[in-house]
């Protein structure tokens, strides 16, 4: 018997894993590099170009379109190179007769079938095919077929498609059903026949999508707002970061003149790798609408008058003279800066005003310790941990880049993962364990079978959502999950792991939990005069109705439509400033195109105003105001770092009475969550297109030019 | 002062530097000698060949066969500036060509008269140096490149709709 067992187990054992590096050869030059790697992988550290199409980083490896031939030596063919591994002393040469015949022929064989539309194309100018068959293409073409033509597809208002251009890598496809997590395009025929699309007609959804058409190498995927208004070399980019979602992913703000054009995508492998959600892709033509422009004063019958910068600013001294500092409230906005943060908050200790961000929806934290209020253990921890376990988040909704990072942990690493919140398609296996908070306290006591796998777990990871946070009982929810944090041993500073984490929804209550500003909201209160910095998702109810408010933003929105005096800010785009992420990270957002009419950077107008009450703040200059920023939190102007902190240490929430009820998603449409977004046209189609009963108050407008 | 001892006249070196280069430099190459220290091996050496000169009046010398070309720094292709009478010698106006003849990026001298040295007719004449003047090369951030003087005017051509205020107020969305 025992003979029988080492005779069969003879047969399940595998070779061992090479684990050392190995040489191979590159046009003759030898470099060392890992056993997986590809001969692509090889000849890219070896710092040889080698032309693809089909093949991406961050997707699996197709090889289907023959583009990376290279010869190697001893064996009888050409290989692709991205599909084939290395192996020891291989002698790869890409710069042979050989390798360049074939290329011409797999490049002939490509555009047998390719449209000559790269004057018309939207690709063109940074198109993979037209640069590659400048170098590797054939003077004249020997097809005298007629090229095919394909039907059109419909991708949504997002992404234009012309399917005649599509040369079937397949990235598309494989972006879907990797990272997107949605498998619904596909290949349908053969040979010449081949279409890519969905195979039965629906519109394709993802908040993802966007990314579509970066990935294309051709012009078959193009970026349907920006169809035919510029040329790559026309643009001017500026790079820059999105503070629109709280991961603040790292954009290039392409514009033409004093116009954005385009949003793209930045490589940050800590952040967002290279993907964006569709939302800070297309939501920035919200910025030509609904503007701000001058100072508004509302009279008594309810129409506005405009003022100038200088009126203005004597309107409200004169406001602020009247009233005391505890009759003043201040709301800090989603997308402040914290430059305008701290402005804010001098001015407002300067006139006696404590509570600066009286908000009824804000996060009950505490700002006392940084791990009270961060993502402990950083977005690119997500692939580090065995087990996440998300509360009142629709991470698909709420980050949908963290979501596709989820998914690539689960698929990759197998990372388990629960919810308590509404169920929703996450585009991964998941374990809902709950909708309300009654599977918080079960998870406490035990008695919850998740119990079990949360407990058999080496790097858990819990993710709160700030809408959990924002409830009324938010800070005994926060209690509760302190508690399971310590039952369940989730932070772990000898292992240099906590597992807790807040996923903010606003990078501007970040900003102002960094420099020590708390939300403080007291229902029997009645202030006198409020100050909204950028505020407009605010519950109409926090607003007494004799109350004298000034809102100082970007658009006409809700904010807007309440106040009394409206002072112009500048947008993101608009003006330099810092941003806080979820995760803690710092980063600069630069200056891309002037503030319209008379709009000023948010810390701009609170200095001046700090001048005219006659307490003026002592700062003139941006590099003024950052030293100050400086002596407040000396890490917010470490740009682009994650200063480390004590893992150990934080404030326990205070204990208190949780409600029962169902923890409710708060975006009903991913769309139209902010200002800027209500008021774009693109945002608008979506909703439209996608999510067409919940879209609401959008009044449309004819596009102007 | 004068670095031309008599002994040194008489070797027939001084003469073979007059007839190359005339009296005054002649006179200037012994003066050097105490003082400049690029110039300082050139007295002792031998006689330095000038291989050309520029459309600025530069003159560059080239001498591979000194004494002691192999022991220590030496200078084997270097330039007398026109302005060296000037009380700053600049090297702003060293034309691209003879820059990197100097620097040894190119071995042809680029003198009109040598063949190999391709002379293109579309050659833009050089620019000297601007540091210090009002043409000088900014960064891309500074008020006075051109970008900051277009963005001026981008100001004019950003296009928006500003707010109209509703008479009937937006729906409440959190009610």
């Amino acid at each position: 018997m025992l003979k029988l067992c080492q005779k069969i187990s003879r047969h399940f054992k595998t070779s061992s894993r090479l684990l050392n590096n190995i040489e191979v050869f590159v046009d003759g030059t030898p470099v060392s590099v890992a056993p997986d790697y590809s001969i692509l992988q090889a000849c890219q550290k070896a710092g040889v170009v080698v032309p693809h199409f089909c093949f991406h980083e961050r997707l699996a490896v197709s090889g289907n379109c023959r583009m990376c031939i290279v010869e190697i030596e001893k064996m009888p063919k050409v290989m692709t190179a991205c599909s084939m591994p290395v192996s020891p002393g291989m002698r790869i040469n890409t710069k042979s007769e050989k390798t360049y015949n074939a290329r011409g022929g797999v490049m002939e064989f490509l555009l047998a079938n390719h449209p000559l539309d790269c004057p018309i194309c939207d690709q063109g100018g940074e198109c993979d095919l037209q640069d590659q068959s400048a170098l590797y293409g054939y003077k004249i073409g020997r097809f005298m077929e007629y090229k095919r033509a394909v039907e059109d597809k419909n991708y949504g208002p997002l992404v234009a498609t012309v399917m005649t251009r599509c040369i079937h890598c397949t990235r598309c496809i494989r972006f879907y059903e990797e990272v997107a997590g949605i498998p619904i395009l596909g290949t349908t025929g053969r040979g010449r026949e081949t279409e890519v699309g969905t195979y039965v007609e629906k519109m394709v959804h993802s908040e993802l999508s966007g990314n579509l058409v970066d990935l294309c190498p051709v012009g078959a995927l193009t970026n349907a707002p920006y169809a035919f208004t510029a040329r790559p070399w026309e643009l001017r980019n500026v790079m820059s970061i999105d503070p629109t979602d709280s991961i603040t992913p790292s954009i290039e703000i392409s514009c033409k003149g004093g116009e954005v054009k385009r949003v793209l995508p930045r490589l940050h492998e800590e952040v967002n790798e290279e993907w964006i959600h569709d939302r800070s892709r297309h939501a920035f033509d919200g910025l030509k609408r609904q503007r701000l422009n001058a100072c508004l004063k509302k009279k008594a019958d309810g129409s506005y008058e405009e003022l100038t910068w200088k009126d203005a600013l004597e309107v409200l001294a004169e406001e602020v003279s009247k009233t005391s500092g505890n009759d003043m409230v201040g709301i800090i906005g989603e997308f402040m800066d914290v430059e305008a943060v701290v402005a804010f908050r001098d001015l407002m200790y300067k006139l006696g005003c404590e509570n600066i961000d009286a908000k009824k929806n804000g996060v009950k934290l505490s700002p006392d310790f940084r791990n009270n209020y961060l993502m402990n253990s950083r977005i690119s921890g997500i692939e580090e941990a065995d087990l996440l376990l998300v509360i009142g988040a629709n991470l698909r909704l709420d980050s949908p880049v963290i979501n596709a990072r989820v998914r690539k942990a689960t698929v990759l690493n197998g990372l388990n993962v629960g919810l308590i919140g509404t169920d929703d398609y996450l585009t991964y296996d998941h374990t809902h364990l709950g909708t309300s908070t009654s599977a918080l306290t079960d998870l406490l006591k035990g008695t919850h079978p998740f119990a079990k796998t949360l407990e058999k777990a080496k790097f858990p990871m819990i993710l709160v959502g700030a809408n959990v946070l924002k409830r009324e009982d938010g800070e005994a929810v926060n209690s509760v999950i302190q508690e399971i944090a310590k039952k369940y041993n989730v932070i772990k500073p000898e292992s240099n792991w906590n597992g807790y984490n807040v996923l903010h929804n606003e990078v501007g209550t970040v900003a102002a939990l960094e420099v020590g500003i708390t939300s403080e909201y007291d229902p029997k209160a009645k202030p006198k005069f409020m100050y909204l910095l950028g505020a407009d998702n605010f519950k109409p109810d926090e607003i007494p109705d004799d109350a004298f408010v000034v809102y100082q933003g970007t658009h006409g929105d809700e904010g807007a439509s309440r106040a009394n005096l409206i002072l112009p800010g500048a947008s993101y785009v608009e003006k330099s400033g810092s941003y806080v992420n979820t995760d803690g990270r710092v980063s600069l957002g630069k200056k891309a195109i002037p503030a319209p009419g008379q709009a000023k950077a948010d810390w701009e107008i609170l200095r001046a105003l700090s001048e005219v009450l006659g307490q003026t703040l002592p700062y003139d200059n941006l590099q003024e105001i950052r030293y100050r920023i400086a002596e407040l939190a000396p890490h917010l102007i470490k740009y682009d770092y994650v200063e480390p902190y004590s893992l150990s240490w934080h404030t326990v929430p205070v204990k208190g009475e949780v409600n029962k009820t169902v923890i409710s998603d708060f975006i009903d449409n991913f769309y139209m969550t902010d200002a800027i977004s209500r008021a774009s046209p693109t945002m608008a189609k979506c909703s439209e297109a996608f999510n067409p009963a919940r879209n609401t108050n959008f009044v449309p407008e004819v596009p102007i030019r | 002062m004068v670095g031309w001892g008599i002994d040194s006249i008489l070797s027939g070196r001084f003469m073979k530097i007059f007839r190359m280069e005339g009296f005054i430099r002649t006179l200037e190459r012994g003066r050097i000698v105490r003082f400049r220290n690029i110039t300082d091996h050139v007295g002792s050496r031998g006689v330095a060949k000038c291989v050309g000169q520029d459309s600025y009046g530069n003159r560059y010398y080239e001498d591979f066969h000194g004494d002691d070309c192999n022991e220590s720094f030496v200078c084997q292709r270097w330039v007398e500036y026109a302005d060296r009478h000037d009380m700053w010698q600049t090297g702003r106006k060293v034309p691209a060509e003879w820059h990197a003849w100097l620097h040894r990026i190119n071995d042809d001298v680029p003198s009109p008269d040598n063949s190999n040295y391709h002379h293109p007719i579309y050659k833009r004449k050089h620019l000297p140096n601007q540091s210090g003047l009002p043409g000088a090369t900014v960064p891309l951030g500074d008020g006075r490149h051109e970008y900051a003087k277009q963005f001026q005017t981008y100001i004019k051509s950003r296009i928006y709709t500003s707010w109209e205020p509703q008479e009937n107020a937006p729906k409440k969305r959190y009610d």
